[in-house]
């Protein structure tokens, strides 16, 4: 017994060795390095990922061209809201910096990010003497919300190095500069701030141990929260996921609870975990920040399968390496499906038969990638807009209508020339025994197809 | 040590019993079940190239296809010794025979008297449910059931190096061999839940055990269904079946449970459980873990029911060891101790003959409407020699296996689901063909699928008529007018 406890120690003390050694960072930012660059370098076609991430390029691209921009005039065939324009400033500011594409300065600048958060998780980990860091830091790089974070053009990646900052700078008590970070966040994610602000001010609850305000807003803040639209109900990235946790992450953390189910210390991070992941069900965004706290579960329930006495040396070499094998495949199969997804190059070969300017009815999901190709669409997914509900529910009632009348005037009340249909779109349709526009797109003399095949065209003609 | 022997027999005697019994069920037909034709083609594809095939050109006219060839490989691999029909109506047969064996080691960890044992594992031969599913398939259970049940019992005695070893090779084949593994994950899973839960210290080395083979499990799961789990994501339980079948394909009566497993051994098994739980016995909390998990999986119907009642029958069968043994106890305190070989003699044949006389009826109902009549691969051959190559071939859904590894044409839908095109779709389509009284809405289903073959089995037609519209014959020549009738599409 007294030799196992030794043994451990001294492994214990040999990683501990490996963890203080500057090569550590070394290898952790060459993993990063080539764990982001792995879907693009496996996609087989130049365009970025993403829905969101083209309307990022496009506002890049138009801030280029025309500085401060008031009015947009592609997204609700013209609108004068904007998502936060913080990243779409800064792809622009790359570009004009490098002189080089839009596309391809979006690429780096997150890149440069994901390398950027490794470094700064580094010194976190350090800062707060978490020896599991050797193990968490590798753990969060082959995460899938990490390497979506780092490599889909989105609003968050800023945003969460700039929770990065603030928590390096509050730990080094040095507040100014952290509430200097603070102040940038919305411009590039508002509700990232707000829940960086009331996290902030339970903290301080928490400190002035008023534990009955803290339990009356965080319940309140619960019930505000499940009267949000949606369930993100999705969350294992091996399940189909498009942005989840690891299934191997949540057994191994599961098995951590059975080690750890005495211990106060991992109880308060399961207990945080529990709550983000409850706000993980309907902001699916936090799933960036509830990626760190698992990670670190799942560093401190493999630092403990590795120190506790096994009674088959066999079975733990075996189950360890299992272990290991199963976080690598959960991410490198999230980076194969990151690289398989969409946008195809289909849909800007059919939009590119379409002139610029016109307007285009398809489902919300392709309202960005239509803006990005030059056209106006009717709905996108960025659905702050006073008649949101009305154009959605024109939309659905064209999914569904017998009347052609019906369709005809929904398409003149929003002035459509084309018709995208794409499979997400026509598979809505089919579930429906082929009802709806799909039935007087193939009967009716109003519409001629313009292209076949998995995204379909179809030009309205009006009288 | 004599004593032993002769339980070895004895033990050996009721193996070849019900090998027996299945090869005489088993060599009433030259041919297989309608659903093994699938596995015969990628057998007889290993056999010949060495390789499986993962894209089926024939299947739904082109898809992929997803599977562990593992199974195909051992049974290909018997087919270098032996001719590939009786490899493969024999193999499975011995597969499936082995849970006697294995019965009859987990029955004596529950009982100490050896002839209890013995009597769970000559009843274990007989369960209807997995007597008639298994036989004449080449189903991949008749290998996952004993190796189940198996790992199980290693578990429970788990002692030296050796059955540490044999516990991690075999969990690796389970995994490997088919998804089903899941159940066991599930079983220990709950196991542990359920000896936490009571305040049991469960064997170090049994929790070592369990975590390995719960990931094990899982990593080979994830790294071969990798593409179905993403295509699917957690309804990959329903492998991708048509919503039309749906409802038929997990749904279960007690009724049906009672038929395919016997009531007698329902009532014994449950008992077993129960007195097993009040002793607070290890061995029952696990097989007790098993039948729950297949419950609750059943309950939720994210488990075909055929497939869950054969796991269920078996651990039925070993807990109700439990019950005999208290039943015997408790005649010797009554009355009736006095005639206590007669009473046992009668219990012994009604329970025997509640399994055994279901178990032979189905398998001849089995191999009398399961399997292709001469006819049928009569046609069958006469399309393969005479119809144009690339040809797709309209059948219902149970003979779509036929088509392709008897005729060689491309079939509009099968039953092997997982990832196959709009399965719903499809399934309406075919059946709207069948069904349909207007020509105009026929014609157009077959051309959507490219059909130059209609099949009409005789339970098509008898279910559903012969539609009208067949008679034209400026656009079907009808071919075969017999059971099964076959019409050419000329328009």
């Amino acid at each position: 017994m007294k030799d196992a406890s030794r043994e451990s120690f001294l492994e214990l003390q040999k990683f501990t060795k490996l963890y203080a050694s500057k090569y550590f960072l070394l290898v952790m930012l060459v993993l990063c390095l080539v764990v982001l660059i792995l879907p693009n370098l496996l996609r087989n076609n130049p365009f970025s990922i993403g829905e969101e991430s083209f309307y990022h390029l496009r506002i890049a691209k138009d801030i280029l061209s025309d500085g401060f921009l008031q009015y947009d005039e592609l997204s609700f065939s013209g609108r004068d809201t904007f998502l936060e324009r913080g990243l779409s400033y800064s792809i622009a500011s790359v570009s004009f910096i490098t002189k080089i594409s839009v596309e391809t300065s979006a690429k780096i600048l997150f890149l440069l990010l994901g390398l950027f958060a490794v470094y700064l998780l580094h010194l976190i980990f350090k800062l707060l003497n978490l020896k599991e860091g050797l193990f968490a830091l590798p753990v969060l790089i082959i995460s899938p919300a990490f390497i979506y974070l780092f490599t889909v053009i989105n609003r968050y990646a800023v945003s969460f190095i700039l929770l990065l900052l603030l928590v390096y700078f509050f730990l080094k008590k040095r507040y100014y500069l952290s509430g200097f970070f603070l102040l940038l966040m919305p411009l590039f994610s508002y509700a990232f701030t707000s829940f960086i602000l009331i996290s902030g001010l339970f903290y301080f609850l928490y400190k002035k141990k008023s534990k009955l305000l803290l339990i009356f807003l965080f319940l309140i803040l619960l019930v505000w929260i499940f009267t949000l639209k949606g369930f993100n109900l999705e969350f294992i990235s091996d399940l189909g996921g498009d942005l989840g946790l690891s299934i191997f992450g949540i057994f191994i953390v599961f098995v951590g609870l059975g080690f750890f189910w005495k211990k106060k210390r991992f109880i308060s991070l399961y207990l945080l975990c529990l709550i983000l992941f409850i706000f993980y069900l309907k902001l699916y965004w936090m799933i960036f920040i509830l990626n760190i706290p698992f990670c670190l579960l799942i560093a401190y329930s493999f630092t403990n399968l590795l120190n506790i006495k096994w009674e088959s040396e066999l079975i733990k070499e075996l189950t360890i390496l299992l272990l290991i094998c199963g976080l690598l495949l959960s991410g490198f199969s999230f980076v194969k499906s990151l690289s398989d997804a969409e946008p195809t190059e289909e849909i800007f070969d059919t939009l590119s038969l379409i002139p610029r300017g016109s307007v285009v009815l398809s489902i919300p999901k392709n309202g960005y990638w239509i803006n990005y190709a030059g056209m106006k669409n009717v709905v996108d997914e960025f659905v702050w807009f006073t008649d949101f509900e009305e154009r959605n529910n024109d939309i659905e009632t064209l999914f569904w209508t017998e009347n052609l009348n019906e369709v005809v005037s929904v398409l003149d009340k929003y002035n459509v020339d084309y018709i995208l249909l794409g499979s997400v779109a026509k598979h809505k349709i089919l579930a429906k025994d082929e009802e709806g526009i799909l039935f007087f797109l193939k009967y009716s003399d109003k519409f001629k197809k313009l292209k076949e095949g998995n995204i379909e065209l179809w030009r309205y003609v009006r009288e | 040590m004599k004593e032993e022997n002769k339980e070895r027999w004895v033990l050996f005697l009721i193996f070849l019993v019900v090998l027996g019994s299945r090869l005489y069920f088993v060599f009433q037909t030259p041919y297989f079940n309608d659903e093994a034709y699938l596995d015969y083609r990628i057998i007889t594809n290993i056999a010949e190239t060495g390789k499986p095939f993962f894209y089926d050109s024939l299947s739904y006219n082109g898809r992929d296809l997803l599977y562990s060839p593992v199974f195909h490989y051992i049974l290909a691999f018997f087919n270098l010794l032996l001719p590939l029909n009786f490899v493969l109506k024999v193999i499975p047969s011995i597969f499936i025979s082995l849970l006697v064996f294995v019965v009859y080691w987990l029955s004596s960890l529950l009982v100490k008297e050896k002839n209890l044992a013995l009597f769970a594992s000559l009843l274990s031969g007989f369960i209807p449910i997995i007597f008639i599913n298994t036989l004449n398939n080449i189903s991949v259970y008749t290998l996952v059931l004993p190796l189940t049940f198996y790992l199980l019992y290693l578990l429970l005695k788990v002692k030296g190096k050796k059955d540490i070893w044999k516990f991690i090779t075999l969990s690796f084949v389970l995994a490997l061999l088919h998804p089903s593994a899941f159940f066991f994950l599930l079983t220990v899973l709950f196991f542990m839940i359920l000896m936490v839960s009571e305040g049991f210290e469960v064997a170090k080395i049994k929790k070592e055990l369990i975590l390995f083979s719960v990931f094990v499990i899982l990593f080979i799961e994830f790294l071969i269904y990798k593409k179905a789990f993403i295509v699917h994501g957690i309804d990959i339980v329903r492998t991708n079946v048509p919503t039309q079948v749906l409802a038929n394909y997990f749904d279960f009566s007690f009724l049906d449970v009672v038929l395919k497993i016997g009531i007698l051994l329902i009532i014994l098994g449950l008992s077993g459980i129960i007195f097993g739980w009040v002793r607070k016995r290890e061995e029952i909390y696990l097989l007790g873990s098993l039948i729950l998990s297949i419950l609750i999986l059943s309950g939720l119907k994210l488990i075909r029911l055929e497939v869950g009642l054969m796991f269920l029958g078996t651990a039925l069968v070993i807990v109700s060891c439990v019950s005999f043994e208290i039943l015997l106890k408790y005649l010797d305190k009554t009355r009736l101790a006095k005639r206590k070989n007669l009473v046992i003699f009668s219990f012994v044949f009604i329970l025997i003959f509640s399994l055994v006389l279901p178990s032979f009826i189905g398998a001849s109902k089995n191999i009398d409407y399961e399997t292709p009549t001469n006819y049928e691969i009569l046609v069958l051959n006469w399309i393969k020699e005479n119809a144009l190559p690339d040809i797709t071939i309209l059948a219902p859904i149970e003979k779509g296996h036929l088509i392709t590894a008897l005729a060689g044409k491309r079939n509009v839908i099968d039953s092997n689901f997982l990832l196959a095109p709009e399965t719903s779709e499809r399934y309406k389509d075919v059946n709207t063909i069948y069904t349909s009284r207007s020509e105009v809405k026929a014609l157009e289903l077959i051309r959507k699928h490219n059909v130059d073959y209609i099949l009409i089995p005789i339970e098509t037609e008898l279910n559903t008529g012969k539609g009208s519209w067949l008679n034209d014959e400026g656009c079907f020549e009808g071919v075969f007018f017999g059971t099964p009738k076959v019409y050419k599409v000329i328009c």
